[in-house]
């Protein structure tokens, strides 16, 4: 397909292209965050644990009756995205809790969820199908709700980090000393989990699994080894997720790559450039 | 001569994390008052000022805040920190001010004014701009103690604050402390393994052995005598005075 064709056609690919945007460059702020507490297995177990809630949603919605897609009332409640939600928030909640052995209790869980899933995702049956598509995503073929779900979840994020900026790198630099200051360390933690966990469970149903990691955690790294302030580590970080994303999902149409692989190639590839950059001090 | 005013007071306090180190223990901390905190590695040091600022709640017994709207301030062990932040020594001096900002609110022209007077008494207004991680050990501590100052605390508890410094800068540091306290407008509680030092800094001391169950305070010109530094650390611990400062050394050595 010629360059001519790309943008002919753009009303094929411009919701995907949307989404993949609204997504990396919040995936790529947090992530700074993520690389820097050394805390890059969170989001891989975050989205683990929020396909949980997702396999749950249609088991519920089977033994009860009731279709996600149509349901009202208490019954909206089944729907894969809020109980994905909580999954994750439930699961942010303890993992942002200080303890020796957190690393350990992320392991746990991200293989303890996926082992969950594979039982939970038995008793669907055909229904699996559709539930592997809402696990994953697919960054080239995106309902139109993905584009409302994505864009409040990244407004959510960058109201939350507009407002405790200061004080998540306060707590995270120092937690001792931000509580003497007052703050209140582990209620700051969640509320930090908690975007990670909103955002990576969105942006796993909406562009999938692989590119939801991938785009929060190598840009970070990237920007981390290239910039010398934390802004600059923000700023780049997520010009480089927008540009993973957008050019990413260019040549996967161009050159017939998967969608998702292409933008974490990409990312990759800046990574791999950066290392023969000297670090910033 | 009015009586200092108490800030805080521990009442029949059992310090620990989920069990007791101590037996428990009464004290009291005053406006104006320098304290050195003295003990053997594992003593319960760390635990006890963490007690103080309301970071671990006692087991038993309760920690009293006696004047309204106090104002803490921790300068930790710097090794404790993790270093992959990218900061300059002034971001990391301007996050103690940011934590008493409005949400959502950067810092202004004073809090960086602020900072860089704290930076500038500590001897490093010409590292203001580079990288904490790229600073030495000494320098480190130094700029967390401008931190820690910044916020022009009420009550202000200091870990090892002299760790990493050499001999001038250790002396700079403690002899600052001691002028900035007397103002009179501080509470300052110290823990140190620089025994000499201390000494010639406080005016009071505070011992502490969870080894031997030992909690004891008092004014450093009683405390540092060789008897009670020996029960204290459970070897031959002598004193002798030179040009007027305390040296300690353990005997066997």
């Amino acid at each position: 397909m010629d360059n001519f064709g790309f943008w002919e056609s753009w009303f094929a690919w411009r919701d995907a292209m949307l989404v993949s945007l609204l997504c990396a460059a919040p995936l790529a702020y947090l992530g700074v965050w993520v690389v820097l507490k050394r805390v890059v297995y969170v989001p891989l177990a975050l989205s683990q644990v929020s396909s949980v809630g997702v396999v749950l949603a249609y088991l519920l919605g089977s033994w009860l009756g009731v279709h996600s897609h149509t349901a009202y009332g208490c019954g909206i409640l089944l729907d894969p995205s809020w109980l994905s939600l909580f999954a994750a928030f439930g699961a942010a909640c303890w993992f942002a809790h200080p303890r020796e052995d957190s690393l350990l209790a992320v392991v746990a869980s991200y293989l303890i969820s996926g082992a969950a899933v594979l039982i939970l995702g038995g008793y669907l049956g055909q229904e699996m199908h559709d539930v592997q598509s809402v696990l994953f995503g697919n960054a080239v073929l995106v309902e139109s709700r993905q584009i409302a779900y994505v864009g409040a979840a990244a407004l959510l994020v960058a109201v939350i980090h507009f407002l405790f900026h200061r004080r998540f790198l306060f707590v995270s630099f120092d937690p001792d000393a931000a509580g003497a200051a007052g703050l209140r360390p582990y209620r700051m933690e969640i509320l930090l989990y908690a975007t990670f966990a909103l955002m990576i469970s969105v942006a796993t149903r909406a562009i999938g699994a692989l590119p939801a990691f991938g785009l929060m955690v190598l840009p970070a790294m990237t920007a981390l080894r290239l910039a010398r302030g934390m802004r600059g580590a923000f700023i780049a970080a997520s010009l480089l997720g927008l540009f993973a994303a957008g050019f990413g999902y260019y040549l996967s149409f161009r050159l017939g790559y998967p969608t998702g692989a292409a933008m974490v190639g990409l990312s990759g590839l800046a990574y791999l450039v950066s290392l023969a950059v000297r670090r910033r001090s | 001569m009015d009586t200092p005013e108490t800030l805080v007071r521990l009442v029949d306090a059992a310090i620990g994390f989920q069990s007791p180190l101590l037996r428990p223990i009464t004290f009291e901390l005053r406006r104006g008052e320098l304290w050195g905190v003295v003990g053997p590695n594992g003593a319960g040091k760390t635990t006890f000022a963490k007690t103080i600022l309301g970071l671990i709640p006692p087991v038993s017994g309760k920690v009293e805040t006696l004047a309204k709207g106090l104002r803490y301030s921790y300068c930790p062990q710097r090794h404790r920190l993790n270093p992959s932040y990218p900061l300059s020594a002034l971001d990391v001096v301007i996050m103690g001010r940011s934590a008493f900002l409005p949400l959502g609110r950067g810092p202004g022209d004073q809090d960086r004014q602020r900072a860089k007077e704290e930076l500038g008494r500590m001897d490093l207004g010409a590292q203001a701009n580079q990288p904490f991680r790229s600073l030495s050990g000494g320098q480190q501590q130094r700029v967390l103690l401008a931190r820690a100052l910044a916020v022009d605390p009420d009550v202000l508890v200091l870990d090892e604050p002299a760790e990493g410094m050499d001999l001038l800068g250790t002396s700079d540091t403690l002899g600052y402390l001691r002028r900035i306290n007397t103002s009179g407008r501080m509470a300052v509680l110290m823990i140190s393994h620089h025994l000499d030092d201390v000494i010639s800094a406080v005016d009071h001391l505070c011992f502490i052995n969870q080894h031997t169950d030992l909690f004891a305070s008092g004014a450093t010109a009683d405390m540092a005598s060789s008897e009670k530094l020996s029960t204290l650390y459970g070897r031959q611990v002598d004193t002798h005075v030179c040009a007027g400062k305390t040296h300690v050394h353990v005997q066997g050595l």
